[in-house]
């Protein structure tokens, strides 16, 4: 028996809550971060989208560069829990069934809101998309199938060429060709199965996606830890306070989500995602070693790499043990010294051949301390190419 | 290029001559108070390599030519040109003269003459233009007055960035504006499309090469005396008197080699057992390390999500985490590829080894099984197994020896290969580039100049002068936050010395480079002290011995103590108030 009960009391359990909306909130702005990690995704492909906003304007925004000028796209996601749901066209258009069509009404649906966009942001808007996991009814198809085919005779499309410029723009009224144009950016996305609250084809698609962006071959819980980070970058970038003042850059950075985010948590370097990107064997990506390719790229003999790659494991093996004896302090200092090497020879202020120059001073350097028994010259090149691969990575 | 001796010939019988003046094999020292003509005689020298020089009138009164006798390679020939206003030059060689008379064709035979390679230029009016030698010898002559208020002060300046042109051509970069850009770039692109190709070809040839030899490698040198070893006991057999022990000894001794050898295998696989038993133990750890990562991130995320932890929503209390996993996982499991691989090849190297072992161990079984035969007394039977062996090991060796010989000299044309290819990628960039901020070359030619700037200000004793040279894509030089131009007086002159002198030392550093002298005429005495220019003559000594360069210059006051290596010139001619360098006839000794 439960304390409660005992108390002659009800337990938590026993009671039916009032209500559990607040539940279901949560699922469907979860399905909106996993709608915007889709999209975020789909920058890896290096196509015409660079940036994806959260929660900016819309659900969420995504910007594609064709010609050098921006373009816009905004999304706004509705899901419903019930899977036999379907939209009809009072929900999406806010047309009546039998009624005369009233502005206020359009302007207040669903569709009303996202055309909004079109107007405000005028050239710079390329579509207006409204994604949900359900269906929409007939109605509601047969509008969206005009529209994709540019016919505007219907009544319900005639009805709403009629209301636009009352529900939605008061000011400076449109001519009936500018507002065809508008409604064609319009576009009804049903059935998005991974905006489903508990779903597993997100993970699936996403799992596909980091999976061919990552230089090493990942477990499945590994690739679920990165899509949990992924989704975890677009909550955080929806939760940040946006200030009143913000340059373009500081949006960027503040809501927006780039390239740069996404391979700050996908487990692949700079280069082998470029090497990716233009066409390389993606197995030669996954099975050589950061330093087996950069040595080989720069025409380093077998022999060569098979040294460098052997002084690394043996630095590897060396910082593996020692960094549970050996001072933090004096650990931490070589490891910063060795960095400096890397980045003078990264910056090109060094070239390899002198780094043995730069070893040896650092050898010297190390005389009388702790770590000096242990190190060897190689022991420390393996250091540099270890700060090499990091800073690659 | 040496020079070896000048003569100014007179005009007439009154006309005024010098004697035969021999130059120093390091320096030349020409020594005399003001007004003795000393000038006369340094302008001749440049004047005959095609320098335009404006003498004073009496110079072109009394005096014929000039006679400039060089040596270049093994071969020696003779400059002449005649002191007059219009262009009258013969190069001399092998008592064959050729005559000039314009500089344009002059300075093409000289740069040919001494394989200076020049590259059509842009003129300042967009046109192309050839380098002279009046654009030229600049760098290499200073000339009394601008030439120590300047970095380079040529007679005339009618190509584009003269000054970078010139250094680029003194130093073998390709020019900065080079008129026929295109036509050249076409080809360095075909001739490093060729490079690559020879590049591949000998790299696979040095793998199929180094594959052929059996491991462990030896050196030449090695297999040479093994040879060397083993003739010596086919010799002693063939003289030997008491044939069976001979025989006996010698096989022992080949058996004994043959053990070393078995032994050295073992012991190196032992050696990369191990260290592939070491690896898989690593690989393990490094696992397990994947593992915890894995957990601590999940528990992050459990943290994360109660709000206990932190209730503001962006606190970023484990956002760097976040960032680092996927991070922290990738060089996790770089460091497995690269143990992987490693293993690979020991593994390869195992087997090949297990392979050369079973080898030998069959060759000692061999060997035994002859010594026994000799043992029982099957003398001459034993003796000839026992040659023909000999024989055997031997021509293997020299087998073994002629493809390690092959290999070492494939690798020497391979770097060559190399550093060609280097020079041309190098040669493409600072063609392209418009600033040839890729050329490698450039770069380090410019680091290298700074460097040794720094050595001539500290030798100069140059005060007030920030040490925090930078030398720009055009040689320009910056001292700190100040140029060139804002430095005056004995400061001024200094830092020219310094830029001069580090660049004359680059240039002569390379032993191909052709012009190998520098003229100082009178490097300003009432601006430096005699310590000071004692300091950068010694130094310049020091350099013309150790790079092989000439350098000739002339003082009234400061003196150098010449040793044998040098040569002092002194005026010998009796003059109205002092002694003179030119004069009538003979010299008054």
């Amino acid at each position: 028996m439960s304390k409660a009960a005992a108390n002659n009391g009800a337990g938590i359990h026993q009671v039916e809550p009032r209500e559990t909306a607040g539940r279901d909130t949560i699922a469907r702005y979860q399905a909106q971060f996993r709608a915007v990690a889709y999209e975020c995704l789909s920058i890896l492909a290096g196509n015409s989208i660079d940036r994806v906003y959260c929660d900016y304007h819309d659900d969420f925004v995504t910007r594609s560069q064709v010609t050098g000028e921006p373009i816009y796209h905004f999304y706004q996601v509705k899901t419903k829990g019930k899977r036999n749901h379907r939209w009809d066209k009072t929900h999406v258009f806010g047309l009546y069934k039998r009624k005369a069509p009233q502005p206020e009404k359009i302007a207040g649906s669903m569709a009303g809101k996202l055309l909004l966009h079109t107007i405000r942001f005028k050239n710079c808007c390329g579509s207006v998309v409204l994604l949900t996991n359900v269906h929409f009814d007939d109605d509601v198809e047969n509008i969206a199938e005009n529209l994709k085919g540019a016919d505007f005779a219907t009544k319900d499309i005639k009805d709403l060429i009629a209301n636009f410029n009352e529900a939605l723009v008061k000011d400076e009224p449109l001519d009936e060709e500018d507002i065809q144009r508008l409604l064609g950016k319009l576009q009804l996305v049903p059935g998005v199965t991974y905006l489903d609250p508990d779903d597993s084809d997100f993970h699936a698609l996403a799992r596909e996606a980091i999976y061919t962006y990552s230089e090493i071959d990942l477990q499945h819980t590994e690739c679920e830890e990165i899509i949990h980070d992924l989704v975890g970058l677009v909550e955080a970038k929806s939760f940040t306070k946006l200030l009143s003042e913000m340059s373009e850059d500081e949006l960027d950075d503040s809501v927006g989500i780039g390239i740069a985010d996404l391979l700050k948590i996908l487990s692949i370097s700079k280069g082998a995602y470029d090497r990716l990107l233009q066409g390389g064997d993606p197995k030669a990506v996954k099975n050589a070693s950061i330093i087996q390719r950069k040595l080989s790229d720069a025409d380093a003999t077998p022999e060569m790499i098979e040294f460098c790659s052997g002084a690394k494991v043996k630095w590897d093996i060396w910082y593996r043990e020692k960094r549970h004896f050996l001072p933090e302090y004096d650990l931490n200092l070589l490891m910063q010294e060795l960095s400096s090497i890397n980045n003078m020879l990264a910056r090109n202020q060094i070239s390899f051949p002198h780094v043995d120059e730069q070893i040896t001073k650092l050898m010297t350097a190390l005389k009388g301390k702790q770590l000096h028994a242990s190190l060897s010259k190689e022991l420390l090149l393996g250091g540099v190419l270890a700060a090499l691969v990091r800073g690659e990575s | 290029m040496v020079l070896l001796s000048v003569k100014i010939k007179p005009a007439g019988e009154q006309g005024w001559q010098s004697p035969m003046l021999v130059f120093g094999e390091e320096l030349t020292q020409l020594f005399g108070p003001n007004g003795c003509g000393k000038t006369p005689v340094l302008q001749s020298v440049a004047y005959a390599l095609g320098y335009p020089v404006t003498f004073r009138e009496d110079i072109y009164r009394h005096c014929e030519s000039v006679t400039l006798n060089l040596r270049a390679g093994d071969q020696e020939f003779c400059l002449e040109r005649r002191i007059d206003r219009d262009f009258d030059a013969k190069i001399i060689l092998e008592s064959e003269a050729e005559s000039f008379f314009d500089e344009k064709e002059y300075s093409r035979a000289l740069f040919d003459l001494f394989a200076v390679e020049c590259e059509v230029l842009t003129s300042t009016q967009n046109e192309p233009v050839r380098p002279y030698l009046a654009t030229f010898l600049p760098l290499f002559y200073l000339d009394q007055d601008t030439a120590y208020t300047n970095l380079y002060s040529p007679p005339a300046s009618f190509i584009r960035d003269q000054y970078a042109e010139m250094v680029r051509l003194a130093l073998g970069i390709p020019p900065k504006h080079s008129f026929d850009k295109k036509k050249i770039a076409i080809g360095k692109k075909r001739q490093l499309a060729e490079l690559d190709r020879a590049v591949v070809r000998k790299q696979s040839l040095l793998e199929n090469l180094v594959a052929e030899l059996p491991s462990p490698r030896r050196s030449f040198a090695e297999l040479q005396a093994d040879i060397e070893q083993i003739k010596e006991r086919i010799e002693a057999l063939k003289e030997s008197e008491s044939l069976s022990s001979d025989a006996d000894s010698a096989v022992s001794s080949m058996i004994y080699d043959r053990q070393r050898v078995a032994r050295e295998l073992t012991s190196e696989m032992r050696d990369l057992r191990m260290r592939a038993e070491g690896f898989i133990t690593i690989k393990e750890e490094i696992e397990t390390e994947i593992n915890t990562l894995s957990l601590n991130e999940s528990a992050r995320r459990l943290f994360s999500s109660f709000e206990d932890i932190c209730a503001k929503a962006e606190c970023g209390l484990f956002l760097t985490s976040a960032e680092s996993y996927a991070k922290n996982l990738l060089y996790l499991r770089d460091q497995v590829k690269d143990l992987d691989r490693n293993t690979q090849l020991q593994r390869a190297r195992v087997t090949e080894l297990e392979r050369r072992l079973s080898e030998v161990k069959e060759e000692i079984t061999g060997l035994e099984r002859k010594r026994e035969l000799i043992r029982s007394g099957e003398g001459i039977d034993g003796v000839i197994e026992t040659m023909t062996e000999l024989s055997r090991a031997m021509f293997a060796l020299q087998r073994e020896a002629d493809s390690v010989e092959q290999l070492e000299s494939e690798q020497r044309s391979y770097v060559e290969l190399l550093n060609e290819r280097d020079k041309v990628q190098n040669d493409l960039a600072s063609i392209g580039g418009a600033g040839g901020a890729s050329d490698i070359r450039l770069i380090e030619l410019r680091r290298d100049l700074r460097e040794r700037i720094l050595f001539w200000l500290d030798t100069l004793h140059t005060k007030n002068v920030s040490r925090e040279v930078r030398v720009d894509n055009d040689f320009g030089v910056q001292f700190g936050e100040e140029r060139i131009r804002q430095f005056k007086g004995s400061t001024l002159v200094r830092v020219i010395l310094a830029i001069r002198a580090a660049l004359f030392e680059l240039y002569t550093r390379d032993p191909s480079n052709r012009f190998r002298f520098f003229v100082l005429d009178t490097p300003r005495q009432q601006d430096i002290e005699a310590v000071d220019l004692g300091n950068f003559i010694t130094s310049l000594k020091d350099l013309a011995k150790r790079n092989g360069a000439q350098v000739i210059f002339s003082t009234t006051e400061y003196h150098f103590e010449c040793d044998a290596r040098d040569r002092e010139w002194v005026p010998q001619y009796n003059g109205l108030e002092q002694r003179m360098f030119l004069g009538v006839g003979k010299p008054n000794d």
